[in-house]
């Protein structure tokens, strides 16, 4: 008998869970739509811009318009230049096409440790106040979903080389490090390995 | 009682279910990574997915026990999984994925009801003991050859071929279910003819049936954060070998099932289903010490073998216990799904609490207070666990009108 209550709750609970989805939703429908993942492009365009990794605070103004409109900012930026008539469009917004293969959605990329043994994969990417990328959010370890840990290793202990299929993201730090390194707790504080202090 | 044609094809169908079972969880979490999902998307996709197999538990097994056609059942919840399987591989979106997470929830726990209840429409009696540690046995060979295979299948061709690999699976349970359709239709046995006439509330006041809940909620207490918890300590220590560790870690109690689930059948028909059950959850707390002063990883292995002892048992004397307490009036289905529903609060409840523990006291104190819960079972066995096993007469009764009147035995009652 007692068990009804407590079925009841459940059922409330599960449709707690369904209004959350809905309102998730909302907020993620260009993350799921798009596969070229769109918020870390901003931090990583490798050849255009390579001295835009540190100033990015700086920078940051113009970056936000940008990084959502990869494809098709190219028709609309050539336009307002020479008409020059619609004032009230914001002033100029600078734009810049790059190939597929020199850009990577952070986010699933698998990342190489040493000897370009399989470490793991990105789960989610640490920013700070000021724009800064902090940290990567890294799943590595572990057999059939038992036994893989999540740690945070800096975004500049991270190496980016160039092949055909895109950026190569790897790891110079030795694994058993890695592996061993301070589980990633949202919320808590966070040890970001190969930050400044610890020797790669 | 049944053809062997029949049996075979039971084997058959627990094998491949416990096959297409096996490779669908693991995957999602890495699969939707991949195709960027955050990682609260991931929690909430994951967590719709648990709900869905918790809450769906006893209603699933409500509405199997009122259908009519087991096998119908199975097939129906069969294609559900394959379906959600196949939805995942198609579309990685949110409310596609969403979907098939409910979808397999609900299909899921629909399934394991119906399977044990075709197992009861084909064997009863004495023989029923030994015919549950069969099913066991392809259940634990399915889920590891299942396990190698997506594994396999994950690493070299790609995480939506997993899901396409499942899907696929579907076909050949489905045949084996086929297989034995026609043998269930007319041996006609009694626990699927007989009127469910026992009402809901008689059930969950069967003190019978209220002190195995409390066996089930304290095993899976104390067993479900185990796994996880080795599982973190080995990557955490092992350096190169950490994968193939905990690979073996997750083989070698399957194996152990294999090989020890009829023996428990046998035993649970000759010695009572208590007796088996209290040496199966004895393992229990003897793992988790162990697990808690062990420091070598590769030493958690031959440990881990004796997660096969306590699965053996409490996978063949579950679905026993509720047969035999529905022999009189029915209801197998519902009891299957409170037990089922136990399972998981009880498993989530482990997780979560072992991991705050393990985060916040350390992994040698979870392994203790995991220990603590294990204790916990083995005396709810010892001192609250009734036999439920039917007098020795009947069974031998139920022996000798199934070996010559194969088609009676749904008339009779004790």
């Amino acid at each position: 008998m007692s068990r009804v209550p407590f079925l009841l709750c459940l059922v409330l609970i599960q449709g707690l869970w369904f209004a959350m989805a809905t309102s998730a939703q909302q907020a993620s429908v260009a993350p799921a739509a798009s596969p070229a993942g769109s918020p870390p492009t901003a931090s990583s365009p490798p050849q255009p811009a390579p001295a835009q990794i540190s100033p990015l605070p700086t920078a940051s103004p113009p970056s936000p318009p940008s990084p959502a409109t990869q494809t098709q900012p190219a028709q609309p930026v050539p336009q307002p230049p020479p008409s020059a008539a619609p004032p009230p469009a914001s002033p100029v917004v600078p734009a810049e096409q790059v190939a597929p293969v020199e850009l990577t959605g952070v986010l699933g990329e698998v990342v190489l440790g040493p000897g370009d043994a399989r470490l793991g994969h990105i789960v989610d990417v640490l920013a700070d106040s000021q724009g800064r990328l902090r940290a990567v959010v890294v799943d590595v370890g572990g057999f059939m979903g038992v036994g893989n840990r999540k740690v945070a290793v800096a975004w500049a202990a991270l190496h980016f080389a160039p092949s055909d299929k895109g950026p190569v993201i790897s790891i110079l730090i030795p694994a058993d490090r890695i592996k061993s390194w301070a589980e990633y707790i949202p919320g808590r504080p966070v040890a970001i390995l190969g930050a400044t202090g610890s020797t790669p | 009682m049944s053809s062997p044609r029949a049996l075979r094809g039971l084997d058959w169908l627990y094998f491949f279910v416990a096959d297409l079972q096996t490779g669908f969880g693991p995957f999602i979490a890495v699969y939707l990574t991949v195709h960027h999902w955050t990682q609260a998307q991931l929690g909430l996709a994951l967590g719709v997915g648990s709900a869905a197999s918790m809450l769906a538990q006893v209603p699933a097994g409500f509405l199997v026990d009122a259908l009519r056609n087991k096998a119908v059942a199975a097939a129906v919840a069969l294609f559900g999984i394959g379906g959600s399987a196949a939805l995942m591989a198609w579309s990685p979106a949110f409310w596609p994925v969403l979907l098939a997470q409910s979808l397999h929830g609900f299909a899921s726990c629909m399934l394991n009801p119906a399977l044990a209840a075709l197992t009861l429409g084909l064997v009863t009696g004495a023989a029923l003991p030994e015919r549950l540690g069969r099913n066991a046995r392809f259940a634990a060979i399915g889920s590891a050859i299942g396990a190698a295979l997506m594994g396999v299948c994950g690493t070299y061709v790609s995480t939506q071929a997993v899901f396409l690999l499942a899907a696929a699976l579907c076909v050949p349970a489905a045949l084996a279910l086929r297989s034995l359709d026609g043998h269930i239709a007319t041996t006609r046995p009694r626990l699927l003819v007989e009127p469910e006439q026992q009402p809901i509330r008689d059930v969950l006041m069967d003190r019978r049936l209220l002190a195995y809940i409390a066996c089930t909620l304290l095993f899976h207490l104390a067993n479900a954060a185990m796994l996880p918890l080795a599982g973190v300590e080995i990557t955490k220590r092992a350096d190169e070998h950490a994968s193939l560790i905990i690979a073996a870690c997750i083989l070698v109690p399957q194996f152990g099932v294999a090989l020890l689930s009829p023996l428990a059948g046998r035993l649970a028909g000759r010695w009572g289903r208590r007796t088996v059950l209290l040496i199966g959850f004895c393992a229990l707390p003897a793992r988790a010490i162990l697990l808690a002063v062990i420091t070598d990883p590769l030493w958690i292995v031959p440990v881990q073998a004796l997660d096969g002892l306590g699965g053996a048992t409490f996978g063949v004397v579950t679905p026993l216990v509720a047969a035999d307490l529905s022999a009189d009036h029915g209801r197998f289905n519902l009891r299957m799904g409170i037990l089922g529903l136990a399972i998981g609060v009880a498993a989530t409840i482990s997780n979560t609490v072992a991991g705050a523990i393990a985060t916040e006291l350390g992994t040698q104190t979870a392994f203790s207070a995991l220990a603590l819960a294990g204790f916990c079972a083995v005396l709810t066995v010892a001192f609250a666990m009734p036999e439920t096993r039917p007098p020795r007469a009947f069974d031998e009764a139920a022996m000798g009108v199934s070996a010559a009147q194969p088609t009676i035995p749904g008339r009779r009652r004790r």
